[in-house]
């Protein structure tokens, strides 16, 4: 059989871009799915993990502002001790008389609360009404920090947390301007950005997160919004409750009980 | 027209296989490995699942500490954990040191200290009215209204330092009864409000034994405790044991 010059470039060249584009779409398209499926055997296997989706609720009006969170929070996750590094931290916020509003968090109240506010000590009188608001990262079903990481750093898990993979984190802090709740803090030694897990070593392992389990005042509630009967979707069930700035559609998960005007 | 499908068609391939061909070639197998992220999500997370913990729980301290439980359990400060107070139990748990817990007043006062931001009905005292040194000389912390108020006259064991009560000097110490005589030079008040000679309560039996007691004066004399009759005047504290004998 005689092949032309012209037939073999032309069924030569056909031949070898068809397989360079099949080769290609399939390979991407493969992988794609293969790693999916790897991802979720290898993850989710016997722990049922993806049956969870984690909530957490703070009491405003049970907060006696000890900040035994902060110190737990600080032992358990091996938070550097200074004060500018918190996970979660307590503001305490007072509503004077003639309706400003101080708020303070001397040391995130690590070491808790003394009579001085913002260096003011303030008369009875003077004062409205005051109260405690627990804080920490409100891991949001949408959230501004996973979609400014220009690295893909941070990501949300099955269950509802956002996680930060430390070893891609480049130290950008991008996701620091871009969280509306300041849950985020960069750790200079590491060069890497932190916050607040929900303890995802512990509540993988059935134990709340160390800072509910310390709190004496049963301010902090965790449990799984997917159980109706876990403590923290039965008193949602019961009570109304609100998030921090819903107006900017993170749609926190961490809800509030005790709304006040002037809290964000 | 053949003519000019034939040629949109190899220009197609061509264009198709200029830009497919790079995807594959130069690009790495690793890049899309996880998905659209350049962090193997799955990996990571299962990272910080396992992270140790620190703080265990307190059902697993009462596995030992089934004394302790008891009286904690069905007391007010049952909402309290153990590890609230006396730290992380991991270390201890890996056989470590039992964790030494922080009596100061500080520890107490950050629960406790009077605030305006803290819920109503919710147990406060001003520190600095409230008492003086160590908050466990007087509470129990695993029972914290066990003897609060002090059973009166209350059990000496284990009190020494009477006078963050019992002060005439301190009108901010509540606490009644004021000594009814004065504190000075005085620092043992066990040697007279002993536990075994007053049946364990605060006044001294009368009339009382003499031994180890060498300074009658500061208790007998016109402005503290009777009897001292008028014509000890001028006598010295040497000299009252020999005419009282000891017995």
């Amino acid at each position: 059989m005689q092949i032309t010059r012209r037939d073999f470039l032309k069924f030569g060249t056909r031949g070898l871009l068809g397989g360079v584009l099949f080769y290609g779409v399939s390979s991407t398209v493969v992988r794609y799915f293969k790693n999916d499926a790897a991802a979720n055997a290898a993850d989710l296997e016997g722990n049922g993990l993806e049956k969870h989706y984690w909530g957490f609720l703070c009491d405003n009006e049970k907060c006696i502002g000890c900040g035994k969170c902060v110190v737990a929070c600080k032992k358990e996750n091996k938070v550097p001790w200074e004060p500018e590094y918190n996970r979660t931290w307590v503001e305490r916020y007072i509503i004077k008389e003639d309706g400003e509003i101080l708020v303070d968090s001397p040391n995130g109240g690590r070491d808790g609360f003394g009579p001085v506010i913002q260096g003011h000590h303030l008369r009875k009188e003077e004062v409205w009404k005051s109260f405690f608001v627990p804080k920490l990262c409100n891991q949001c079903d949408n959230p501004p920090c996973v979609t400014v990481c220009p690295v893909g750093a941070t990501y949300m898990t099955d269950d509802g947390v956002i996680l930060i993979d430390q070893d891609h984190c480049i130290g950008c802090r991008y996701c620091l301007q871009a969280c509306p709740y300041g849950a985020r803090f960069f750790l200079p030694e590491k060069g890497v950005v932190d916050k607040c897990t929900w303890c995802y070593h512990r509540i993988t392992r059935g134990v709340v997160p160390a800072c509910v389990e310390v709190c004496p005042a049963g301010a902090r509630v965790f449990g799984d919004m997917a159980d109706p009967s876990s403590p923290v979707k039965k008193i949602l069930t019961e009570k109304r409750s609100y998030v921090l700035k819903p107006e900017l559609g993170t749609e926190p998960k961490v809800y509030y009980l005790g709304f006040e005007r002037g809290v964000s | 027209m053949t003519h000019l499908k034939r040629a949109g068609l190899v220009l197609g391939i061509l264009l198709a296989g200029l830009f497919g061909a790079p995807r594959i070639i130069p690009v790495p197998e690793s890049l899309l490995a996880y998905g659209f992220h350049s962090s193997d999500e799955a990996e990571n997370r299962q990272e910080w699942a396992g992270k140790p913990m620190q703080y265990a729980n307190t059902s697993i301290c009462i596995d030992c500490h089934q004394d302790q439980f008891t009286s904690w359990k069905q007391a007010d400060h049952a909402a309290v954990s153990c590890e609230n107070c006396h730290g992380p139990a991991e270390p201890h748990l890996q056989g470590g040191a039992i964790p030494v817990v922080n009596t100061g007043r500080e520890l107490c006062g950050t629960c406790h200290n009077q605030l305006a931001a803290r819920p109503r009905g919710f147990p406060q005292v001003d520190m600095e009215e409230h008492g003086q040194g160590e908050c466990i000389t007087c509470h129990n912390p695993h029972d914290p209204r066990e003897g609060i108020p002090p059973e009166v006259p209350h059990v000496l064991d284990g009190r020494s330092d009477c006078q963050s009560c019992h002060n005439p000097q301190e009108p901010l110490f509540r606490v009644p009864p004021h000594v009814p005589h004065p504190l000075e030079g005085r620092s043992d008040c066990l040697t007279c409000h002993s536990g075994e000679e007053s049946g364990g309560t605060l006044l001294p039996e009368i009339p009382h034994d003499l031994e180890g007691r060498d300074n009658c004066l500061a208790c007998h004399n016109t402005s503290s405790i009777k009897p001292f009759p008028q014509n000890h005047d001028g006598r010295s504290t040497d000299t009252c044991l020999s005419c009282h004998e000891k017995e």
